[in-house]
């Protein structure tokens, strides 16, 4: 597992590649608490976006297993009238990324790729 | 203890950090502060050195759906002021053990360690998980994780490390969130036994734990004392024996003489730190060694029955009957539960040091998963 510093920089290079991102964690699944956070705008509570995310992965999950599904879940995109919302697994499983972005600074691929290459090179 | 408070059904835990005097525990709650956006509250302190407590209250996190409140708090050190220490050392749901990695300050963890260990011994409830954050990990002469390890076992401790640099905030959150999962599955085991009280916490503020300090400290020391919490120097721990590492030998050329069987090679995926909880017995110690199991990684072997097995740094023992995979996780849920009644009532005749895990096992099934402690390199009974 990545430590704070290297999730950090991993949040720098996204911010690099994308225009807009509002706010960046790294979310322990058990638990819904931050391993790193980092957030450009001061309203948006990155703490309580987190918790509730992992929520949301944890139906996702329990989901998957109510239909049986054999395959593991990437990520979850979510596209609000304003904003994207990111969700991705860190190699290990024990962990996301999640990012919200100014829909109108970004798009999906841009935020995809960005987010899917800098997570991998975490493994 | 934790608690549900009512005002705002938000579960509170307390997390304490331990450990030796100088081994970082104040640098790294202000880090941890720092991290989470958190003001660090510190009623006395001399010279740089913790008088009573530091306090960090943060709330963030899901439990249940409810939100997670956590009290942070580090003891003071010192030997002098042990009756401090112990009093808060008994109201924690997890304890974070600072060590501190120079050659000097290893020896002092081991003494702080055993007194940690007598004071939660004591404790009723469920049991209270630790997690050795191992501090000072940029010294020069840092002690190897693998005598850490050692020390640990020679102690009949089971607990998870993190490797940390407290002064660069290096490991500080991560420690942190171990020690909040493990005293989920705490809590968890207190809402499973009705033990989980509905109520405001009992102190709820840095200003009433500390007027609670004060107002029990009359005579105190001999409270302390009485639980053996004294600042103890002891020797190295001993380097294994010839006949030990025999036996360790012996157990690895075991598993290797075992070979696959499935012609497609596959091989279960063996159970990990991702685990949920009310998937691992006992809810909390089970934890650390999953930590353990995932940090040092399995290599598993099939016998021609169909078990799976392997060893993990000739220190565990993992093995899955051909029997114990099930296609329905409540199916599989239910011989965990049985498995671990059993376990439970003949703890004292067979079953020290194992831990009892249901998890996935890649093909959409679920398999339980027996992990017995090795001594000596060979099983306990």
């Amino acid at each position: 597992m990545a430590n704070e510093k290297e999730l950090m920089d991993v949040f720098g290079k996204i911010e690099n590649d994308v225009t807009g991102v509002i706010a960046t964690a790294v979310v322990d699944l058990e638990s819904g608490m931050t391993l790193a956070a980092k957030s450009n705008r001061p309203e948006f509570d990155l703490a309580v976006a987190s918790a509730y995310n992992s929520e949301l992965v944890k139906q996702k999950m329990k989901i998957m297993r109510a239909l049986n599904l054999k395959s593991t879940l990437e990520d979850m995109l979510l596209t609000l009238s304003d904003q994207f919302h990111l969700i991705r697994f860190l190699p290990g499983g024990t962990s996301f990324l999640y990012l919200a972005a100014d829909r109108s600074g970004t798009n999906l691929a841009i935020l995809r790729n960005s987010v899917g290459k800098h997570v991998a090179a975490l493994s | 203890m934790a608690v549900l408070d009512p005002r705002t059904d938000a579960v509170v835990i307390r997390i304490v950090y331990d450990g030796a005097p100088m081994a970082g525990k104040s640098t790294s709650v202000r880090a941890l502060g720092r991290g989470l956006g958190s003001h660090m509250f510190t009623p006395a302190e001399v010279c740089g050195r913790t008088l009573y407590f530091d306090w960090l209250d943060y709330t963030g996190g899901l439990f249940e759906g409810h939100r997670i409140r956590c009290q942070i708090i580090s003891v003071p050190g010192q030997a002098t002021l042990a009756p401090r220490r112990r009093r808060l050392l008994e109201s924690a749901d997890a304890i974070v053990f600072v060590g501190d990695s120079s050659p000097a300050g290893f020896d002092a963890d081991r003494g702080y360690l055993g007194g940690l260990g007598r004071v939660l011994e004591q404790l009723p409830g469920p049991p209270v998980g630790i997690v050795l954050q191992a501090n000072k990990r940029d010294h020069a002469q840092a002690v190897p994780l693998a005598k850490i390890r050692s020390m640990l076992d020679d102690m009949g401790m089971r607990i998870g490390v993190v490797e940390s640099v407290a002064t660069d905030g290096t490991g500080i959150r991560e420690a942190f969130v171990f020690a909040v999962r493990l005293a989920l599955d705490r809590v968890r085991e207190l809402m499973r036994t009705a033990q989980l009280q509905t109520s405001r916490p009992e102190v709820d503020s840095a200003q009433e734990l500390l007027e609670r300090l004060k107002q029990a400290e009359d005579g105190s020391m001999d409270y302390a004392t009485a639980a053996g919490l004294i600042h103890t120097r002891l020797s190295d721990v001993c380097p294994q024996s010839i006949v030990s590492r025999a036996l360790e030998q012996t157990v690895r050329d075991n598993e290797a003489v075992l070979q696959p069987v499935n012609g497609d090679g596959y091989v279960p995926t063996p159970p990990d730190e991702r685990v949920a909880s009310g998937m691992v017995w006992p809810p909390v110690s089970g934890r650390t060694v999953l930590q353990e199991l995932t940090q040092a990684g399995v290599q598993l072997r099939c016998s021609p029955q169909g078990d799976w097995s392997g060893a993990v740094n000739g220190r565990w023992r993992i093995h899955s009957a051909a029997s114990e995979v099930y296609g329905a996780l409540e199916e599989g849920r239910t011989v965990l539960i049985h498995s671990a009644q059993i376990h439970a009532a003949n703890a004292r005749e067979k079953s020290v040091d194992r831990c009892v895990v249901l998890a996935g096992d890649g093909r959409g099934r679920y398999r339980l998963w027996q992990i017995t402690r090795l001594i000596d390199g060979a099983p306990v009974a």
